[in-house]
């Protein structure tokens, strides 16, 4: 076998092992001719090359002929390979180009003689050769002119993949255009620029199939610029729509698509570029039905998974088998979308903290500036005019300033105790706090009258004692001044938690208010708040010490009317565990006591 | 009477506006028409008082509050004077609204009298 032989059966093979890896890895119709294709062309170039060059008998007869339809049926799986890109247009040529190549088969299979290498050919042999080598040229020179033309409007990868293909059926059909006619048993010049030809044409199904590593990086720096623009302009967004403006056209132009959007986790759009609304669900439509996925290609579509949501593209058709490795510039740029929408939502956050404390800051001075107002205002009013003013209006004045001092301590306490729950040196003390005893003996120390008490969460929590009382006291004078009677308060277990709540029958919280309930300074109803003394931070340190416990406070209204305060905490030690407790205390306790009569 | 030594206090705690007035009344030459809690009741005094000033404080009972409320009382007695009186400090939202004639912080009612001899173009008291 020659040199050129050699290398020609080598490549072959390697571009049968290249195709067949693809192929296991993407079962699709593109994947499937293409394995079809070159794995028919390997089998021939092996097998032909290991073929007596004079072959006798039946069996290697029927050999030669099945070799002759495969050489037939190369360049038409070949164009069926990129008809899987084409659009229907193509089906009535497709169908004619089916009916000839069963024909050719046939004709192959029914050939009387096939002639030895370097005998004289038959009539009817000569017109089959002539009817292939038309068949063939004609087949891989369409599939060459389809390849360049569709690889324009492509991005750099993929077009260049898509030029390799169509300069390798090139070749293909110039090497069979060479090396026809020659059927010599010796290798004339002809046949050695064939071989030669193929030589060249194999890399370039080799690399239009899978190409390297460095040539893709050539290829793709072209757009090392503009991804780097993209990206800066990524990272200066301030606002997750400029997110978008920046990304969206970015990613359609990486990867030759027609449009792209971005999606919430639950997959509807917050963000397009160039798609219409029925192609935006069509596309929504063509996601994947695993949602752990974190990239999808189908085909018409490149998903890939965003923090709390998906960034898709519209593809071409050419994308999923062509335009793999630009695909993957898409989880480049997801990274740095995902890392511009978390500065953003930083940002947002830090403004939303700021602007919180400033409001917090302008509500508190307004706070503290009335009850400071009236204690110095009357306080002077008394040094101008003590002898003018009848005695009862000195008393009142001397109340006034006693009232709002009251309020000013209070106000200046709470203030201090949402300071240190914000700034976290809350520093608690917790311990086991039994629900079923505590709870009761709270509500009886407060001494509201005609409050229910029902226990029904055998457990124990994990609390400072202290602030248990606070958030009952809180909750429970609410009851008393802005409820109405039955007030309740009861105790259940829920799954691994304990819940406390306490419930009243009036006129419950107004739906408008709920949202900031457990807000600072939040007060549906002022007038009552501050005749009761009500600092407005109530329900906000409530809200914290609960936090602190590793619980939660909330709100929900009463079947049929009222409110339900809530606190949820997690459970410390079921009640089980709490009776194997005290046994094990009483054993101790037994066991200590016998000892030390032994040793008395 | 001289209406425009007439006033209207509006102001929803009681200690407070209990304070204005103990302040205002040093000044025999002023009289208080009436008091209100809410920017409602407010204006309604104002049609029937037509005073010569409106002290009006900002976060008060009801649903309007009093830099809303003060276009309302121009628009009910367009010859008073009004004077925010707030603990939040408004000046620059004050400044803003074309209704409002004077701001001042309530921490600095030691100032409050010369503020109303100033708005009614009384010389303050000997």
């Amino acid at each position: 076998m020659d040199v050129v032989g050699w290398l020609e059966t080598v490549q072959f093979l390697l571009l049968a092992v290249v195709v067949g890896r693809l192929w296991r890895s993407q079962r699709n119709a593109t994947c499937n001719w293409l394995a079809a294709t070159f794995f028919t062309i390997a089998t021939v170039v092996v097998v032909g090359h290991f073929l007596p060059q004079h072959p006798t008998g039946a069996a290697l007869g029927v050999v030669v002929r099945l070799l002759i339809i495969a050489i037939v049926a190369f360049p038409y799986l070949l164009y069926r390979f990129a008809l899987t890109f084409a659009t229907a247009r193509f089906a009535r040529l497709r169908r004619a180009v089916d009916v000839l190549m069963l024909a050719l088969a046939a004709w192959a299979a029914a050939l009387p003689k096939i002639p030895r290498a370097g005998a004289p050919l038959s009539a009817a042999f000569t017109a089959f050769i002539a009817v292939v080598v038309v068949v063939w040229v004609g087949l891989t020179l369409t599939v060459a002119i389809l390849m360049w033309r569709w690889s324009n409007a492509q991005p750099p990868v993929a077009r260049s993949r898509m030029r390799m293909m169509s300069a390798a059926a090139a070749g293909l059909a110039l090497a069979l255009l060479t090396g026809v006619g020659s059927n010599s048993a010796q290798p004339g010049p002809a046949q050695l620029a064939g071989g030669l030809l193929v030589l060249l044409t194999v890399p370039c199904f080799l690399i239009a199939v899978s190409p390297p590593g460095p040539l893709l990086a050539h290829w793709r720096a072209r757009d090392r610029q503009r991804l780097l623009d993209s990206t800066l302009a990524l990272v200066k967004a301030v606002t997750p729509q400029e997110v978008a403006d920046g990304l969206l056209p970015s990613l359609t132009s990486f990867i030759g698509g027609s449009g792209a959007a971005l999606l919430h986790a639950d997959r509807t759009p917050w963000a397009r570029h160039a798609l219409t609304d029925d192609r935006l669900t069509r596309l929504i439509h063509s996601g994947p039905d695993d949602p752990t996925v974190h990239q999808h290609l189908s085909d018409g579509s490149a998903w890939v998974a965003i923090k709390d949501g998906w960034m898709v593209v519209e593809t071409s058709r050419f994308t999923p088998f062509f335009g793999t490795e630009d695909v993957q510039i898409l989880a480049s740029m997801a990274a740095v979308a995902d890392m511009a929408m978390a500065r953003i939502e930083f940002a947002e956050t830090e403004r939303r903290h700021v602007e919180a404390m400033r409001d917090f800051v302008a509500i508190a001075s307004h706070e503290l500036r009335t009850p400071i107002t009236t204690i110095g205002g009357f306080t002077n009013v008394l040094r101008r005019r003590w002898q003018q003013m009848p005695d009862g209006e000195r008393q009142d004045a001397i109340s006034a300033i006693s009232r709002q001092s009251q309020v000013l301590s209070r106000l200046v306490e709470d203030l201090l105790t949402v300071s240190r729950i914000d700034g976290g040196a809350l520093a608690p003390s917790p311990e086991l706090v039994d629900v079923a005893t505590a709870v009761p003996a709270i509500v009886a120390e407060l001494g509201i009258p005609g409050v229910e008490v029902r226990m029904n969460a055998p457990g124990a929590i994990l609390i400072d004692p202290e602030h248990l009382r606070r958030i009952l006291t809180n909750y429970l004078r609410n009851a008393e001044v802005y409820g109405a009677p039955p007030i309740t308060v009861e105790s259940f277990q829920r799954d691994e938690s304990v819940v406390i709540q306490v419930c009243d029958h009036g006129p419950g919280v107004p739906e408008e208010f709920r949202p900031r309930l457990f807000g600072k300074f939040a007060r549906a109803d002022k007038k009552t708040s501050r005749a009761i003394g009500g600092t407005g931070l109530g329900l906000s340190i409530v809200d914290g010490l609960a936090r602190a416990a590793g619980g939660v406070a909330s709100y929900q209204p009463a079947p049929g009317g009222g409110s339900i305060f809530q606190v949820t905490v997690p459970v410390a030690v079921p009640a089980q565990t709490r009776s194997e407790q005290a046994w094990t205390r009483a054993e101790f306790s037994s066991s200590s006591k016998t000892k030390q009569t032994s040793a008395g | 009477m001289d209406k425009s030594r007439v006033l209207v206090i509006v102001e929803d705690e009681a200690d407070v506006r209990w304070l204005i007035r103990l302040t205002l009344l040093e000044d025999p030459r002023l009289e208080i028409f009436g008091e209100a809690a809410t920017a409602r009741d407010a204006i309604e005094l104002a049609r029937q008082g037509q005073p010569g000033l409106i002290i009006l404080d900002h976060s008060i009972d009801g649903d309007i509050m009093g830099l809303d409320a003060a276009p309302l009382l121009r628009e009910a007695a367009p010859e008073a004077k009004i004077l925010l009186f707030s603990a939040f400090d408004l000046e620059r939202e004050a400044a803003g609204e074309p209704a409002i004639d004077e701001f001042l912080l309530k921490t600095h009612i030691d100032r409050l009298l010369p503020t109303v001899h100033h708005l009614l173009g009384l010389p303050p008291l000997d």
